[in-house]
């Protein structure tokens, strides 16, 4: 077998045992590895509606074909688990440095079950792994976390991933970081690993993966590296706060937690190239990144303190200072490092603080309740100081221990009619009303309202993939192509994550599926057709969704929230709501082979091989 | 002869004409479009009959190009 192990580590926390599995060539075969193969764990391995936190949950680690060979963009890793936040299926993915370190451990993937009985953290080494004790780094910060561990075990080249404070108390949003620039931020996976007293998962590696043809492929990834370095550039220079301001000039970008219509003024104040300049940035590549997106910033405030490390992301941008009407950028900064170092998502953190600010507006919540602070839309010192309480799950971050439906629940008046959520996901930061596609894309969200998992934003932007036989970009505010446009960018950015390749290698670097195709070829021995190639994106998502419906997910979870369907005033998006919605579900359900209450169907399962997954349908 | 490029979505926000015609057989993609590169703090790929090229290619009679910003977000 080329490109994969065919191994599996198993790693029991309540007995503190270690074994190996082996994993069947055919397996890769059919799901190709990382998400899809994570899915199948999960969905083979937990009960319906299984307690996320409970010892009973998987918590799943899983790479792709290229992390033991040098590919570009190969740093990713996707993290597979039951969330805390919707109850079903959920996959995250991180970058850094440890994916490849980990497969070159000898496996494909890791299990963790049970529960310790005590902090402790794992060293996955070759050929196996070391359950250490954890308790000198309880309490620890994620950054602080990953260098102890590095002292610890004596080499600095060694990462860890790690939870911080939030997911040691299962915090709903509590992500898992990587080299205190990377996070697998969504859902709570964080949480999972808390609830197992995990606080870290070490690795590093020695051995080489067996490739079919070395040669051809180091040589081809070399040559993939040069063009993507090139083809990327300008994506380099200024990472994806470079889209701040043409997002917001299309209506994407959120403001005012999705009631205001535009904000130039802000999008210019937030967004590269002055982002670049006011934080004196630099980019902060991942292992075999050609590009390096992420962002090194040096910022010194005016009393002189200086933050230096991680700088925020576009996402973090939209939700922490556009959705807020904030503008100092060194707020939002500095709000970034807060949510990294406790170790929270700060897209659902941004989203909540924008709820907490609307609900004070509406006179739904009152001095009494938020200790004498006044929740002003734009005010830099009320967002630190909501990043502290929600990250800490203290004070009015309290009302959040089960997602915003609980604090709307708890707020009562007319809350939970103002959330704008799927399954209890917040909205990342991109407004349906200027992308159709992307309603029905978080409508139907395995893991709840996902941009990363069908990604039709970046047709706004242009892309589109022409080796699927696209001529363009279809039109975002056309009803009649939102489900097409959702189901391409799910297959192939699912796809990406089952073979764990950076997404922004497309979508910054150019890479092409047609690439991929032929890197995997160098690897595996195996040429798929590009046409077969997505089919792998489509699979996992089927799984993904077999899960969700286990759990008792159908149509009426697929929602779109009541503020969707307010078209803007003014603006890009006057006029313009992503409806009727039921209309494009149907078309969406259609699309995949799935019934008209959203579960699929055993025809289509079986017309992609996976028709003895059915029988995990009720 | 003239030969119409298309610029997909960013690029459109940049002043250039919609659709723009440029002359056959004279300066390559990258020479065209070299300003509105600065300008947009963004690279592309150029598509030329639905297969990628190089920024070197010259526009030829009968090509269908569109061009392919290479920024993305979130």
């Amino acid at each position: 077998m080329y490109g994969y192990w065919g191994k599996l580590l198993r790693v029991d926390l309540t007995n503190r045992v270690c074994r190996t599995d082996d994993i069947p060539e055919e397996t890769f075969g059919l799901l190709l590895g990382g998400s899809a193969l994570g899915a199948k764990i999960l969905l083979e391995e937990t009960p319906a509606k299984v307690d996320p936190l409970s010892p009973e949950n998987k918590l799943i680690f899983a790479v792709g074909p290229f992390q033991g060979v040098k590919f570009p963009g190969n740093g990713k890793w996707s993290v597979i688990t039951k969330g805390p936040l919707t109850g079903t299926f959920l996959e995250s993915a991180g970058t850094g440095h440890w994916a490849p370190y980990f497969k070159q451990c000898g496996f494909d993937a890791v299990v963790f079950e049970g529960r310790a009985d005590s902090p402790v953290y794992v060293f996955i080494k070759d050929g196996g792994a070391e359950i250490r004790d954890a308790a000198f780094l309880w309490g620890k910060d994620t950054i602080e976390t990953g260098e102890l561990i590095k002292e610890d075990l004596g080499d600095r080249r060694i990462n860890a991933l790690n939870i911080g404070p939030a997911g040691e108390m299962m915090h709903p949003i509590a992500c898992i970081s990587c080299d205190g620039h990377s996070f697998a931020g969504r859902g709570g996976a964080g949480a999972v690993m808390g609830s197992k007293n995990l606080k870290a998962v070490a690795a590093w590696g020695t051995r080489d993966v067996p490739v079919h043809d070395p040669e051809k492929a180091a040589e081809f990834a070399r040559e993939t590296f040069t063009l993507l370095s090139g083809q990327g550039e300008k994506f380099r220079a200024h990472g994806t706060p470079r889209v701040i301001v043409p997002l917001e000039g299309i209506g994407d970008t959120p403001i005012k937690y999705w009631r205001g219509d535009e904000n130039k003024r802000g999008a210019s104040l937030l967004g590269a190239p002055r982002y670049t300049e006011y934080l004196k940035v630099k980019p902060l590549p991942c292992i075999n990144c050609p590009i390096g997106c992420h962002r090194h910033i040096r910022f010194e405030y005016p009393d002189g303190t200086v933050l230096e490390g991680n700088g925020p992301e576009y996402e973090t941008i939209g939700m922490m200072g556009s959705n807020l009407l904030v503008e100092d950028l060194g707020a939002v900064a500095k709000a970034n490092d807060m949510a990294n170092r406790l170790g929270i998502d700060t897209i659902s953190c941004g989203a909540w603080i924008g709820f907490l600010m609307e609900c004070w507006e509406y006179g739904w919540i009152t001095p009494r309740d938020t200790g004498g602070l006044s929740l002003k839309w734009g005010d830099p010192d009320v967002l630190l100081a909501l990043v502290e309480q929600i990250g800490t799950l203290t004070g009015m971050g309290g009302w959040f221990r089960e997602g915003i439906r609980g604090a709307a629940k708890k707020i009562g008046r007319e809350a939970e009619k103002i959330t704008v959520e799927v399954k209890n996901m917040d909205y990342p930061a991109h407004d349906p009303r200027a992308v159709y596609a992307l309603g029905v894309n978080y409508a139907v969200g395995t893991r709840g309202a996902c941009h990363e998992r069908g990604n039709p934003q970046t047709s706004a932007l242009g892309g589109y993939f022409p080796e699927l036989g696209q001529d363009g970009p279809y039109d975002r505010q056309t009803p009649e192509f939102a489900a097409k446009t959702a189901v391409a960018h799910q297959d192939v950015s699912v796809l990406m994550n089952c073979m764990t390749i950076c997404q922004f290698m497309m979508g910054g670097g150019g890479l092409t599926l047609t690439e991929i195709r032929t890197a995997y070829r160098y690897l595996t021995g195996k040429d798929v057709p590009v046409e077969d190639l997505v089919k792998f994106g489509e699979r996992a998502w089927q799984l993904q969704r077999i899960i969700n419906v286990r759990d008792g997910l159908d149509r009426k979870d697929d929602t779109l929230p009541l503020k969707m369907a307010v078209p803007a005033m003014v603006g890009p998006r006057a006029g313009k709501t992503p409806t009727p919605h039921d209309r494009i579900l149907d078309d969406y359900y259609e699309l995949r082979g799935w019934d008209r209450n959203g579960v699929p169907t055993r025809e289509r399962l079986e017309a992609l091989g996976l028709g003895r997954f059915a029988a995990f349908l009720p | 002869m003239a030969v119409t490029i298309r610029l997909l979505g960013l690029f459109r926000q940049y002043g250039l004409p919609e659709p723009w015609e440029v002359p056959a057989g004279e300066r390559s993609i990258g020479e065209l479009l070299a300003e509105m590169e600065e300008k947009a703090h963004a690279g592309y790929i150029p598509i030329v009959n639905g297969e990628r090229k190089s920024k070197t290619y010259i526009p030829a009679e009968g090509d269908d190009i569109k061009i392919m910003p290479l920024v993305t977000g979130g």
